[in-house]
C-alpha cells in the first residue's frame, strides 16, 4: 500500500512537468499577448499609444523574451522560491490573488457538494428501490430537467425571481452594506440569503447526474443473488439494502472525488460570472481573456495538481470501499 | 506594518518624502487634520453647483465591470487636469491651474498654479511637481514615457518647459500649437497634475541611489519597471491600482481596485482645492464605493434594484432600454440623456493599403465605394438593430453643428441597387456562374469583413448587409474573431480586406482632435494604416506614401493643429471636411441615436443632458465633486 502510494506520487512528477509546459504553451498560443489586449481596450476608450512606447512597455513586462525563457522564469520561480509570478492586470502577486478568492470558493463548493450528496443519495436509493412508482417518475422528471437546463439560465432565472419577488440584493455573496463588514449575525443571515442560489444552481446538475447513476447501479445490484440471500436470512429490508448493494452503488460517488477537487477551485465558472460570485473561476476566465499569462498559467497548473491528488485519493478510497479492487 | 516601516526607511534615506509619509497615518485615522483654511489653497476654485449647494457626507454607490475597465475611473474621479472642458463642452476653463495665458501666435503658454495647493497628504503641489512630471517621467533620458503625449509636439519638437517660480511655469513651442490647451483638457492626457514628486522620487534612481534595490525587493527587474508601476501613467489600470500615491483628485483610494478584487473604496481628499458658492469644501460625498461586478447582466439587475447611484456605461444599450425604463419606480431612479458624439454607429472600411495590388486598386476606386454604399438599405439596418432610432448618414458632423457638411453626411446614402449594379458594371462587369462578379485578375470578387466579436451590433447589422452586397454581385463575407486576433490581423495587419468600426467624433473640438474618418492620421484610421503611419512617422518601414490628395489633406490637418485662432481652426476644419467629402474614403450607416443613463432620484446636481464621449469623460466634466444625496 505505502509502496503503491509512493509510486503514484513519483509518477506525478513527470505528469506535472507535462501539464505545466502544455498549459504555458496553450496560453501563449493565441495571437498577441497581454499588451495587445491592453492596447485594444485603451484604443477603445479613445487613447493611442505610439510604437516606441509599446516596445518599451513590452520590454518592461519581459514579453520580448523567447517562450522558453519566459517559461523558465515562471517555473523556476515556482520551484525555487514558491513565487508564482506577478499578475499584469491586477498588479499583485498571483499567489495573493488566488488565495484571496479561496475562502469564498471553498465555502460555496463544499456547500454545493454537501447539497448534492444530501439530496441525491436518498432520492437515488428511493427511486431504485421503488422503481416505476409515482415518486420515481417525479424524481426522474426533475432529474432530467436539472440535467437539461444550463446552469447559467437557472442562475439568471433564480436571480430574477429573487429580485422580483423577494426584493433581495442579487449577485455576490453579501448585500453591499455587509461587504467587508465584521462578522455578525446579520452578516451570516445575509450570507445565507445569498448562498442558496449558487448552491442550488451549482448543485442541480450534479444532483441529477448522481441520482441517475445511483439508480442505475443500485438497480443492477438489487436483483443479484446475494441480495436474495440476505433477504432469505431474514434481515430487515432496510438493512438488506443499506448494508450491501448501496455500498457497491456508492463507487461512482467516490471515484468522482478526482474531479471534485479541481472543481472546488475553479468552481463553475459561467455560473459564478452570472452570479457575480467572488470565486476563482471568473478570475481565471478574465486572466485568459486578457492574456495575463502568469495568473492563468498558475491557475491551470494548480488545477492540474489538484486533479492528480484527487485521482490518487479517489483510487485509495475506492480500494478501501470495495475489497474487489487490488493495488497493482 | 512591515511595508510601512520599510517605506519609512526609504523615505528617510532620501530625506525627501518624510513629510508626505508623516501625513498618511494622520489622514487614514481621520484625526489631527489642520483647519480648513490651511488645507485649501489661497484662492480655491469656486464651483457654482448645477442646481443648488449641498452638504458634505454620504456615499456614492458605484460599480465597475471586470478588472480591466479601470480606464473608466477617469470619468468618475480622475478628471483633474490643469484646464478642463466646461460642462456644456463649448470651451475650456481653469481647473487645477488658477489661470493661464496664451501669446498671440500660440507658441507660449503660461500657467499659474494656486498658491497653497496641496496633495491629498498635505504636501504642497508646486511647479516642482510639474518639472518632475516633465523632466523625470515624460522626457527622462533613461526611461522616457510619453504615450498619448503627441500634443506636446509642434514643428517636430517637444515643447520646452520653463519654470518661473513656485506657482508659474511656461511651455514654449518652436512653432504654433493651437490645440495645446484643448488637449490638456482632453480626458487622460494631462500628466502634469498626476505625478506627486515628493512620493515618486523614492523610486527614481536619480533621487534615490537605492532605487534598484528597492525594485528588486518588490520583485521588479529594475527601478524603471517599479517606477512605471508607481506612477502608472502609461496604463490607467495601473495608475488606479495604487492607494499610497497622493492625488489631487476629489477622492483618494483607500482600498484600490486590485488590492481587493470585490470592491474598491475611495475616501474624500481633505485637501481638495474646490469649494461651493457657500464656502463648503468639496467634494460633497465622503466616499465612493465601487462594486466590482464580473458581468453586465448582474450590473443591470443591481441597477434595477437601485444599488447603483449613477450608471451610463455597460448596461445602457438600446436592447436594455425597455426593462430599465420600466424599473424606474422600483429602483427609485430616472433616465438622463446622453448626446452621442461618435461619427457613426458603424463605419465600413475597405483596406485602402491592401497588400494585394488588384484589390488595392479596386478599393481605391471611388465609384466602387459609391456602389457599395448605394447597395446598403440603411433604414432596414436601423429598424432592425436600433429599433428605428437614427437617420441614415455617412460618417460626418451632426446637423446643426457649425461645421455640418451636407455632402459629407448625405452623399451616396440612398439605397439603390440598380445604380450600384450600374456602377459596378462599369468597373467589374464579368460574372461567374454563380452570378458573383470577377475582379480584374479573374478571381471571384470576395470581400471578407473581419469583425471583433464583442461588437454585437456590428454582427447584427452585417446579418442584413451581407445579402445586400451579394445582391449586387459582391461575395461579401463576415468573419468574426476574438479581439486579440482582430487587433493583430486588422489594426496591426495589412492583409485584411475590410472591417467595420465606430467612434470618431461628430462635432466641434472633438472632431478636430479625432478626425479619424476624415484624415488618416493615427492607428484608429484603420482603413489606411500605411497612410496614417506616414502622417506621424514617415520614416517607419511600414509607412506608405499616400497619393497627393491625401498628403494635402494631412497637411491641412497639420495647419489646423498649429493654428490657435478659433476662426482659422473652423475654416481649416471646414476645408478638411469638404476634402473628405470629395474623397469619400469610408461609408457608414447612421449617426448614433441619443443614448441614456440612469441616476437615482435622490442624487442632486447631475445634468439631465450630457455629451457621451471619452474626451469629455462622461460624467467627469459635469463635476461629480458637487453631486450629493438629499
Amino acid at each position: 500500500m505505502l509502496g503503491y502510494v509512493f509510486k503514484r506520487i513519483l509518477l506525478m512528477i513527470p505528469t506535472m512537468i507535462g501539464i505545466s509546459i502544455i498549459s504555458f504553451v496553450i496560453i501563449q498560443l493565441p495571437p498577441g499577448d497581454y499588451l495587445t489586449s491592453l492596447l485594444a481596450s485603451m484604443a477603445d476608450s479613445g487613447q493611442t499609444v505610439d510604437a516606441t512606447e509599446i516596445a518599451r512597455m513590452r520590454a518592461n513586462y519581459g514579453l520580448d523574451d523567447p517562450m522558453v525563457v519566459q517559461y523558465w522564469k515562471w517555473i523556476s520561480g515556482i520551484i525555487l522560491r514558491g513565487d508564482f509570478g506577478y499578475s499584469f492586470e491586477w498588479g499583485r502577486p498571483v499567489s495573493e490573488l488566488i488565495w484571496d478568492r479561496m475562502g469564498a470558493t471553498l465555502s460555496i463548493s463544499v456547500a454545493a457538494l454537501l447539497f448534492v450528496w444530501a439530496v441525491s443519495l436518498p432520492i437515488g436509493i428511493y427511486s431504485a428501490v421503488k422503481r416505476h412508482s409515482i415518486g420515481d417518475h417525479i424524481a426522474t422528471l426533475f432529474g432530467f430537467l436539472g440535467l437539461a437546463i444550463p446552469n447559467f439560465i437557472l442562475a439568471l432565472t433564480l436571480m430574477y425571481v429573487s429580485y422580483k419577488y423577494f426584493d433581495q440584493s442579487v449577485g455576490g455573496l453579501y448585500s453591499p452594506e455587509y461587504v467587508g463588514a465584521d462578522w455578525s449575525w446579520g452578516r451570516v443571515w445575509d450570507l445565507l440569503k445569498h448562498l442558496w442560489i449558487p448552491v442550488i444552481v451549482i448543485g442541480t446538475s450534479g444532483t441529477a447526474a448522481l441520482i441517475r447513476i445511483l439508480r442505475a447501479n443500485l438497480t443492477d445490484e438489487l436483483s443479484k443473488p446475494y441480495v436474495v440471500t440476505a433477504r432469505a436470512k431474514g434481515l430487515s429490508e432496510y438493512e438488506v439494502i443499506m448494508r450491501y448493494p448501496v455500498r457497491i452503488a456508492l463507487n461512482p460517488f467516490v471515484s468522482a472525488i478526482g474531479w471534485v477537487l479541481p472543481q472546488l477551485i475553479s468552481g463553475v465558472t459561467i455560473t459564478a460570472i452570472v452570479l457575480n460570485l467572488p470565486t476563482a473561476g471568473p478570475l481565471l476566465l478574465r486572466a485568459l481573456i486578457s492574456q495575463d499569462m502568469y495568473l492563468a498559467g498558475s491557475f491551470i497548473l494548480l488545477m492540474g495538481v489538484l486533479t492528480l491528488i484527487g485521482m490518487l485519493v479517489s483510487d485509495l478510497l475506492l480500494a478501501l470501499l470495495d475489497p474487489r479492487i487490488r493495488f497493482t | 506594518m512591515n511595508r510601512i516601516s520599510r517605506r519609512g526607511f526609504i523615505a528617510s534615506t532620501t530625506a525627501l518624502a518624510g513629510l508626505g509619509f508623516a501625513g498618511i497615518p494622520a489622514f487614514a485615522q481621520g484625526e489631527a487634520l489642520p483647519p480648513l483654511e490651511d488645507r485649501l489653497p489661497e484662492n480655491p476654485l469656486v464651483i457654482t453647483p448645477t442646481d443648488r449647494p449641498g452638504q458634505q457626507g454620504g456615499t456614492w454607490n458605484h460599480a465597475l465591470v471586470g478588472g480591466g475597465s479601470l480606464s473608466m475611473l477617469v470619468r468618475y474621479q480622475g478628471y483633474e487636469p490643469l484646464l478642463r472642458f466646461t460642462p456644456d463642452w463649448t470651451g475650456i476653463e481653469p481647473n487645477v491651474a488658477e489661470s493661464y495665458e496664451v501669446n498671440d501666435d500660440s507658441t507660449v503658454y503660461t500657467f499659474h498654479l494656486r498658491k497653497g495647493h496641496k496633495w491629498s497628504d498635505g504636501h504642497p503641489f508646486t511647479t516642482e511637481d510639474i518639472r518632475f512630471s516633465y523632466e523625470d517621467i515624460f522626457q527622462d533620458p533613461d526611461a522616457p514615457s510619453g504615450s498619448g503625449q503627441g500634443y506636446w509636439q509642434a514643428g517636430g519638437e517637444v515643447g520646452k518647459l520653463e519654470v518661473v517660480d513656485e506657482t508659474t511655469f511656461r511651455v514654449v513651442f518652436a512653432e504654433p500649437n493651437g490645440f495645446f490647451a484643448q488637449s490638456i483638457a482632453w480626458a487622460n492626457q494631462d500628466r502634469l497634475t498626476k505625478a506627486p514628486a515628493h512620493y515618486l522620487k523614492q523610486f527614481h534612481l536619480r533621487y534615490n541611489p537605492q532605487a534598484n534595490e528597492l525594485a528588486k525587493e518588490r520583485g521588479y527587474e529594475s527601478w524603471v519597471a517599479l517606477f512605471a508601476r508607481e506612477h502608472g501613467l502609461d496604463e490607467d489600470n495601473i495608475h488606479y491600482q495604487n492607494s499610497t500615491r497622493p492625488t489631487l483628485n476629489a477622492w483618494k483610494f483607500t482600498s484600490a481596485p486590485g488590492e481587493d478584487t470585490e470592491r474598491a473604496i475611495a475616501e474624500r481628499n481633505p485637501y481638495y482645492h474646490k469649494v461651493d458658492t457657500e464656502g463648503t469644501q468639496l467634494p460633497y460625498f465622503d466616499r465612493v464605493v465601487y462594486q466590482m461586478v464580473s458581468d453586465p447582466e448582474v450590473l443591470l439587475l443591481k441597477s434595477l434594484q437601485g444599488e447603483v447611484d449613477m450608471m451610463d456605461q455597460y448596461i445602457a444599450t438600446p436592447a436594455n432600454k425597455p426593462v430599465i425604463y420600466e424599473g424606474q419606480d422600483k429602483g427609485n431612479y430616472h433616465l438622463f440623456t446622453l448626446k452621442e458624439s461618435a461619427a457613426n454607429v458603424m463605419v465600413f472600411q475597405l483596406n485602402l493599403n491592401h497588400v494585394d495590388e488588384v484589390k488595392r486598386d479596386l478599393y481605391n476606386t471611388r465609384a466602387f465605394r459609391e456602389a457599395l454604399s448605394h447597395a446598403i438599405n440603411r433604414q432596414d439596418l436601423i429598424d432592425a438593430v436600433f429599433v428605428g432610432q437614427g437617420k441614415p448618414a455617412q460618417p460626418s458632423i451632426l446637423e446643426g453643428d457649425p461645421l455640418y457638411n451636407e455632402q459629407l453626411a448625405t452623399q451616396h446614402i440612398e439605397y439603390d441597387a440598380e445604380l450600384a449594379n450600374e456602377l459596378l458594371d462599369g468597373i467589374v462587369p464579368e460574372r461567374d456562374s454563380d452570378g458573383y462578379r470577377l475582379d480584374p485578375a479573374g478571381r471571384r470578387l470576395t470581400i471578407v469583413f473581419e469583425i471583433d466579436q464583442v461588437r454585437s451590433t456590428f454582427i447584427d447589422m452585417f446579418e442584413l448587409a451581407i445579402p445586400m452586397f451579394q445582391a449586387v454581385g459582391i461575395d461579401a463575407q463576415i468573419r468574426t474573431m476574438d479581439r486579440s486576433l482582430w487587433e493583430t490581423r486588422v489594426r496591426n495587419g495589412r492583409e485584411f480586406d475590410a472591417t467595420a468600426h465606430q467612434f470618431g467624433a461628430n462635432s466641434g473640438i472633438a472632431a478636430m482632435l479625432d478626425p479619424r474618418y476624415f484624415v488618416p492620421f493615427n492607428n484608429n484610421s484603420i482603413y489606411a494604416p500605411g497612410w496614417a503611419l506616414y502622417f506621424s512617422a514617415p520614416d517607419n518601414p511600414n509607412a506608405i506614401e499616400p497619393p497627393q490628395e491625401i498628403k494635402d489633406q494631412q497637411d491641412r490637418y497639420r495647419t489646423l493643429l498649429s493654428s490657435g485662432n478659433p476662426e482659422d481652426q473652423m475654416a481649416t476644419m471646414a476645408e478638411i471636411l469638404q476634402a473628405a467629402a470629395d474623397q469619400f474614403l469610408v461609408f457608414g450607416v447612421s449617426l448614433p441615436p441619443d443614448g441614456y443613463g440612469i441616476v437615482k432620484n435622490d442624487m442632486v446636481n447631475t445634468m439631465p443632458v450630457m455629451p457621451n464621449s471619452f474626451g469629455w469623460p462622461t460624467p467627469g466634466p459635469s463635476r461629480p465633486e458637487q453631486f450629493f444625496k438629499e
